[in-house]
């Protein structure tokens, strides 16, 4: 088996001519995961109770593929890495052991763990992800799903190392790749916006985010790329000047949020700081940046919170605010990154221009 | 009479420019809902035509346009128009509606004619301002007379009216879309609300350039293979759903005593795959009215215990409230009720009796919701009680098997049972035991046993979430000290049952840990691997002590009280090393298969000693 779907297929139409109710129960609950729900709290009771039936039931296997979608659930729609590390440090050491040898979803629970040390301290653990990135890059066969996640992987991981011109051929690549697939196409576009946008090359920014919508369409998997499209069109076309469409955008971003009960990712608040920045709306971008406080609280995503809150920082800096307290959070989050001097020098060079 | 007494009588004065705001933009919840009002206009326009003119070669169509340059939304129909007198009469007037006038009048003709019209309350049409900040519509009556009129308004009180040039009769209003609407003028949004509300409606609606109509014209229940079409109606609406059962509905009789009545009722009722109690529980159907679409997961039409099955219905009689997104709970209401709480009921039993697979099929997917629901209703309760799995300590049984093992009492603890050893635990009155950690099992067991006389329902850890009791250990201090002297972590308390000595309690991570630690020690991890194991496992406090467990030695086992009692010299040495042996490998935590071969070499070399 090749193809983690030829494998899940193959066993849902077994169990269905035998009528293996308990197992056609158990293939139930992951594909009502899978399709039927966007809450992402109900998708995590679901694959979680899909587990133990599995578990029951002694389908090693599944145990595993319900752990990669829990994993995924926790850490791309409910943010929550540490809850994600502590499934996927038992999965990946559980996937050794030979009974795995022929489980195509093995290399992606390898793929888990990159992105929740990616999703970390993606500096502090630059040298474990490189290695990993480079055993992957053999594992992972071209064409497949699990190339899509790699590449995306080192995308996202050059982007965070700042090594933008390499981020960008790597997501022209991902866009090759994966233009027989849509979902991985969004996320490529997304990948591409995201560079643009750290290089304020707008135009670039809203042509990606426009074929990031497009290629995210309608499908519920697709949410978290649409969305991040719809906020950075906002953010794109505010910083070129026409405000009328980039408000009507804004405001599509936030509803899109809501009706998808979504916690966004960073990218996404980003986007909405941006916007409210370029519209001279700094108060707007504190408030903004304060409700991403609150999503990331207790997640571990450590990174982003330090990130945040040097954002934070530096809008009341720039608003002529005091920002003591600020500023001693910041450094409490610093502490717990791996490498916490660059950010503490960037806090340093904020408070000594402030003074 | 005193002047000052005397009664005036005064009218009710209309302030038309907040009755107008109230109608156009605070009636709705949803702008979406200003393109069924349109789309509903411009299908009864189509119908009106085909009753009143009779024209045989007469085909209806609606055709919905965007221009996404302009921000204009446009929708046009070949039906029966407007005459400016019908403008003036309907269109104008507020609360008056044409449709609802022809079809009082059909209704003694043609009961099957006036069931085509949708329009009620006339003034649907005002929720074009909810999205458009100007309205502007262009129609010809087919009736011929006077030329075609072209009316225009912004939303306030007054609007424009001029002769206008249009060949064919019908009707096409245009609207200039707010900032706020023009999402609706993105094709998959504007799909998607005309498949929604328009999905059945027996007129094609074409949009921009399509040659194919977008809506299915009629319900998939009204197609020549209903159940195909279901199937593929569920599938397409209920996010990719797949039935385990389809119930087709029809019209309800109604016995009045002295004669019967038709309830008109269309639709189905379907069995979803599989429910999580408190989580993905349905019971709930889609309402249209006249094949008109009026809300979504609509929870009280279905009865209570019903809360696995979901379902599409389409009745005349139920009554819209005036926005039409929700239902008048009247009697219309209450009859429909009756109506699916009956079908449902009589069709579940057939299925029980006629295909016992799916039947089983259906209690295995719904088990933990069915077990919540059932006991709200004695009819279906004591048509499922005996089908409904439980976990239980010899794994997952039906009740009438249970009762066998038990001599006719039902064992359950609340405490969640998972492996061997809490199992044990669980069966500490020798008898098997039901898992009833999730709330819903206690209330079903009580309810199982008020309808069969004799039988018992009896928890066995009452007063207790753990199933190990805190003991006085001063008379166990000796017995613990020499397992301490030995390296081994212990303790005492009492559990049941008796004749087991003792126990190991094991942290619940412990076993993952042990594992990860073992496979980094062994290189079995792939290297960069390896150190996000490691670097993970660094983080954790937890001390190798902790990780071998805690021995409990049993207060209430007759053994460890004689050991505890006697002068501990060099010959307990086996028997302690057995108890640890046995309570190691009974546990089945966080053993190696080295570590297994090790305790049966101990334990075997101490029985060996005992013998000697």
């Amino acid at each position: 088996v090749t193809d983690i779907w030829t494998w899940v297929y193959a066993y849902r139409d077994r169990v269905k001519r035998s009528g293996d109710a308990p197992r056609i129960v158990m293939y139930q609950y992951f594909y009502q995961a899978m399709h039927q729900t966007i809450d992402p709290v109900q998708k995590l009771a679901l694959f979680e109770e899909g587990r133990a039936r599995a578990e029951s039931l002694g389908e090693a296997w599944w145990v595993l593929l319900f752990d990669h979608w829990r994993i995924l659930t926790l850490l791309l729609r409910l943010q929550s890495v540490d809850r994600a590390r502590e499934i996927a440090i038992s999965a990946a050491v559980e996937a050794r052991k030979p009974m795995y040898d022929a489980l195509p979803q093995r290399v992606c629970i390898y793929d888990d763990l990159i992105s929740i040390y990616l999703a970390t301290d993606p500096v502090g653990y630059r040298r474990i992800i490189e290695d990993a990135l480079t055993f992957m890059q053999r594992e992972s066969q071209p064409g497949t799903a699990c190339s899509f996640c790699h590449q995306e992987d080192k995308v996202q991981a050059l982007l965070a190392w700042n090594e933008l011109a390499a981020a960008e051929s790597h997501a022209q690549a991902f866009v090759a790749m994966a233009q027989n697939d849509d979902h991985a196409r969004a996320r490529a576009f997304r990948r591409l916006m995201l560079i643009a946008a750290t290089k304020a090359d707008w135009k670039a920014a809203l042509h990606y985010a426009v074929e990031c919508e497009q290629a995210a369409g309608k499908r519920m998997d697709s949410l978290p790329s649409r969305v991040q499209a719809i906020a950075w069109k906002a953010a794109a076309l505010q910083s070129l000047g026409d405000s009328r469409a980039a408000k009507a955008e804004f405001r599509r971003a936030i509803r899109e949020v809501e009706d998808g009960q979504l916690i966004p990712a960073s990218e996404y608040f980003d986007a909405l700081s941006t916007y409210n920045e370029a519209s001279g709306a700094r108060d707007r971008a504190v408030m903004v940046r304060t409700r991403q406080l609150a999503t990331l609280a207790g997640t571990g995503r450590v990174a982003d919170e330090v990130r945040c809150r040097l954002e934070v920082c530096r809008l009341l800096a720039e608003l002529g605010r005091p920002f003591n307290m600020e500023s001693a959070a910041a450094r409490d989050a610093a502490s717990r990154l791996v490498d916490p001097t660059p950010a503490l020098a960037t806090l340093a060079r904020l408070i000594d221009n402030h003074v | 009479m005193d002047e000052s007494l005397k009664i005036e009588r005064h009218t009710f004065k209309l302030f038309m420019p907040g009755l107008l705001r109230v109608l156009a933009e605070h009636l709705y919840s949803a702008k979406q809902v200003a393109v069924r009002e349109l789309l509903q206009n411009a299908h009864d326009s189509c119908q009106r035509r085909a009753i009143e003119a009779r024209e045989e070669q007469y085909q209806p169509r609606i055709h919905i346009e965007t221009d996404s340059r302009n921000g204009r939304l446009i929708v046009s129909d070949n039906g029966g128009g407007l005459t400016a007198t019908e403008i003036g009469d309907y269109l104008a007037t507020i609360g008056r509606s044409y449709t609802r006038e022809l079809r009082d009048q059909l209704e003694m003709l043609s009961h099957d004619q006036a069931a085509t019209l949708i329009g009620q309350f006339g003034f649907g049409f005002l929720s074009a301002f909810l999205i458009a900040s100007e309205v502007t519509l262009i129609t010809r009556s087919r009736s011929g007379s006077g030329s075609a009129l072209r009316w225009n308004s912004t939303g306030d009180e007054s609007y424009e009216m001029q002769p206008w040039d249009r060949d064919e009769p019908g009707t096409t209003v245009e609207l200039l879309l707010k900032p706020s609407s023009l999402f609706l003028l993105h094709e998959s949004i504007l799909l998607d609300i005309i498949r929604l509300y328009a999905d059945f409606l027996p007129i094609p609606i074409y949009v921009d350039n399509g040659t194919l109509p977008v809506n299915l014209l009629a319900p998939p229940w009204a197609k020549v293979d209903a159940r195909r079409a279901i199937t593929e109606y569920i599938a397409r609406s209920f996010r990719h759903d797949e039935a385990l059962w389809i119930l087709p509905l029809h019209d309800e009789t109604i016995d009045l005593g002295h004669d019967t009545a038709v309830l008109p009722l269309a639709g189905f009722l379907y069995i979803p795959q599989s429910s999580t109690m408190s989580v993905h529980e349905h019971g709930d159907v889609r309402v249209f009215i006249r094949h008109m679409f009026i809300c979504d997961g609509e929870t009280k039409l279905l009865p209570t215990w019903a809360r696995f099955a979901r379902g599409v219905i389409d009745s005349p009689v139920l009554q819209p409230t005036a926005s039409r997104e929700s239902l008048h709970q009247d009697e219309s209401f209450e009859a429909i009720q009756r109506a699916l709480n009956e079908q449902l009921t009589a069709a579940l039993r057939r299925l029980a009796e006629e295909d016992p697979s799916t039947w089983q099929v259906v209690m295995f997917a719904h088990a933990q919701i069915i077990t919540a629901w059932a006991p709200q209703d004695q009819n279906f309760f004591d048509q499922v009680a005996d089908h409904i799995p439980f976990a239980t300590s010899r794994g997952d049984m039906c009740l009438p098997d249970f009762l066998k093992l038990t001599a006719n009492t039902i064992y359950y603890v609340r405490t969640k049972l998972g492996s061997l050893q809490e199992r044990l635990l669980a069966e500490g009155h020798n008898v098997a035991t039901i898992d009833a950690s999730t709330f819903a099992v206690v209330p079903f067991l009580e309810a199982y046993a008020r309808s069969r006389p004799g039988l018992q329902v009896i928890r066995l850890d009452i007063e207790s979430t753990r199933m190990l009791q805190a003991v006085d250990d001063t008379p166990f201090l000796g017995l613990v000290a020499m397992f301490r002297q030995r390296g081994i972590r212990a303790g005492v308390a009492s559990f049941k049952p008796a004749t087991v000595p003792a126990l190991i309690v094991y942290p619940e991570d412990a076993d993952a840990i042990i594992d990860a630690r073992g496979a980094l020690a062994a290189g079995e991890l792939p290297g960069p691997f390896a150190g996000m194991v490691q670097a993970y496992l660094e983080a954790k406090p937890l001390l190798a002590d902790d990780l071998r467990g805690k021995l409990y030695l049993n207060a209430s086992c007759p053994l460890i009280r004689r050991l505890a009692a006697s002068e501990l010299d060099l010959k307990y040495e086996a028997v302690l090393t057995l108890i640890y042996q046995i309570s190691r490998l009974f546990s089945g935590r966080t053993l190696t298969s080295a570590d297994v071969i090790d305790a049966f070499a101990s334990a075997t070399k101490s029985i060996e000693s005992l013998l000697t």
